[in-house]
């Protein structure tokens, strides 16, 4: 026997693991070998103190300490609906069985709780999962609405490259309705502005021209920065203008239509001038509609634009709606809370020469060529009255009035 | 030893027997948490809880397994649980404490070692080690029980068992020189 090997037998020994031959073989060897028989010693030593240890028992019944949450329990499982017997429930198969042999109470209790238990078990496991599906659809409504318009914009963008060729020809056409339509639009600014500029006739087309010629310059000729487009002073075609230079970098296509035409929005202005042209005055204007030189045409019509607006009275770009200056100067109408003003424009102030209240709504106003004649148009339930006032005469009816 | 008649009783839901079962093994259950947590209140804690996850769970026993072994087994992961969140403060406090106290070690050296020493130095076995030792010597469990005791291969108990000794012998003997020479 090798001296490792009796140390494991010593071991062995303590523990009453040795059979009588074992233990005489290991006696034998420790007789022989006095290292051996010193750690047998210790060890042995060791193993009786280990034994010797007292035996330690709690200065108070614990059975007794947990009586109360014993009963507790109890009390929870009779009731049924406490989570801790959840707990126990699966793994008390056979208790469940004994609870049945407990008592006359106990079966009845528990063919009572076990389908209720089964059955809130399994709602609350389908709200779960409903709760889980209703996550589920919002997550992905999320997603679907968040998708949607990129996919709806890009369609935009197909269809308008799409479009654009077949509706090189009648976009044209479409396109001179578009500015004449602008030409109405900013017909009132023309007319107010043409007394600003100091000249009757040329004013009146290069204020109509150049807002819808803006964008044919900035988007299919020259590419004028988007952010000289709102100096052009005509906010409604703007925003297609500007789209137009967002849009033409990812479609290097759309600058070789140049002059022809650009789809959608722009088109209507690109077109729109020289549609215009033959009808305006200023021929010069017309012409340029696709030079080179626009700019100077533009700054030109900036310049038109500032003039009309050291107009006082035309900052207020809503406001102005409802006022009429004569083409003359002379005299001003304005629309406010039910009533028609005129006035006559003086030095510095305007002096109310006539007063007229309206009945039913106001359709739309507008000066004659001599500047003398108000025309206006109201609607009585439905028909339109045409309304005619003589400012001159008002005028001089007012000065009869204030001096008496 | 408890009776099977009794463990039978209380798992076919006679509470009174359960009761009774549980205060036979008791101060079984109190032993090993005292030895394994070294603290007398944190073994009373331990074997409370014990006795009650006992109460609860009597029906999961089953008799293929000892009931004294399948009792310790409770008690033993209840214990180690507590141990390891406890450890840290508690062994130290503990150890300091018995190397003050060793006035008189030159004298109990002669019959042996002190139960102190030997108790504190259980408690610097690691927690499976400390296990085996206790169920040896506390429980006079044989190695197969033990093995039961602890969910371990029956080599695995045997030397972890040698090797705590072993360890136990030169903790004892540190402490011994340590209370000589201080």
């Amino acid at each position: 026997m090798k001296c490792p090997e009796a140390v494991e037998w010593m071991h062995r020994y303590l523990d009453h693991d040795l059979n009588e031959e074992e233990t005489s073989l290991l006696f034998e060897h420790m007789r022989s070998c006095e290292e051996c028989a010193e750690t047998f010693a210790l060890l042995r030593k060791l193993s009786a103190q280990l034994e010797d240890l007292p035996k330690v028992v709690p200065n108070y019944s614990l059975v007794d300490a947990i009586l109360p949450q014993l009963d507790e329990i109890d009390r929870a499982r009779r009731e049924g609906g406490s989570a801790a017997e959840e707990i126990v429930l699966p793994m008390t198969a056979v208790q469940r069985d004994a609870d049945a042999g407990q008592g006359g109470m106990l079966p009845s209790r528990r063919s009572l709780r076990r389908p209720d238990a089964g059955t809130g078990m399994r709602r609350s496991r389908i709200y779960r999962y409903g709760a889980l599906g209703v996550a589920a659809v919002l997550i992905l409504g999320v997603f679907i609405y968040q998708y949607e318009p990129r996919t709806v914009s890009d369609a935009e963008i197909a269809m308008d490259t799409a479009l654009e060729s077949a509706n090189k020809q009648s976009s044209a056409t479409n396109s001179a309705d578009d500015a004449a339509s602008n030409a109405q639009l900013f017909s009132d600014d023309t007319n107010t502005g043409a007394p600003g500029a100091g000249d009757l006739d040329t004013p009146v087309s290069k204020d109509v021209v150049p807002p819808a010629e803006d964008p044919n310059t900035d988007g299919t000729q020259e590419r004028i920065a988007p952010g000289d487009a709102p100096d052009s002073g005509s906010p409604a075609v703007t925003p297609g203008n500007s789209g137009t230079s967002d849009k033409s970098p990812s479609e290097p296509n759309q600058a070789n239509h140049g002059s022809s035409g650009s789809p959608s929005v722009p088109n209507g202005g690109s077109n729109g001038a020289p549609a215009q042209g033959p009808t305006s005055p200023g021929a010069g204007n017309s012409d340029s509609a696709g030079d080179p030189e626009t700019p100077d045409i533009l700054e030109n019509s900036i310049v038109d634009q500032q003039v009309t607006f050291d107009n006082p009275r035309e900052k207020y770009g809503i406001a102005s709606f409802n006022i009429w200056t004569s083409p003359d100067g002379a005299f001003e109408a304005e629309f406010k809370d039910g009533h028609l003003y005129v006035y006559r424009l003086e030095a510095q102030e305007r002096k109310l020469v006539a007063d007229q209240v309206i009945d039913g709504n106001w359709v739309d106003g507008s000066w004659s060529e001599s500047g003398h004649i108000f025309t206006y148009e109201t609607e009585i339930e439905g028909t339109p009255v045409i309304h005619t006032l003589y400012a001159e005469q008002a005028a001089a009816d007012a000065a009869k009035r204030t001096q008496p | 030893m408890v009776e099977q008649g009794l463990i039978r009783a209380a798992q076919t839901g006679d509470r009174d027997a359960l009761i009774t079962l549980l205060r036979e093994i008791e101060s079984h259950v109190y032993r090993t948490a005292y030895y394994i947590l070294n603290n007398e209140q944190d073994a009373h804690d331990a074997a409370q809880e014990a006795l009650i996850r006992i109460y609860t769970k009597i029906g999961s026993y089953e008799e293929k397994a000892q009931f004294k072994t399948w009792v310790q087994r409770i008690v033993t992961n209840i214990c180690i649980d507590k141990f390891r969140r406890n450890k840290p403060t508690v062994s130290i406090e503990e150890h300091e404490m018995v190397f003050q106290g060793n006035d008189s070690v030159e004298r109990e050296v002669m019959s042996g070692y002190l139960a102190e020493d030997i108790r504190s130095a259980i408690e610097q076995l690691p927690d499976h080690h400390r296990s085996v030792v206790v169920l040896r010597y506390l429980q006079d469990f044989s190695y197969n029980e033990i093995a039961d005791s602890l969910n371990l291969p029956l080599n695995t108990v045997k030397s972890y068992l040698f090797r705590a000794r072993q360890q136990l012998q030169h903790l004892l003997q540190d402490y011994q020189k340590g209370g000589v020479s201080g």
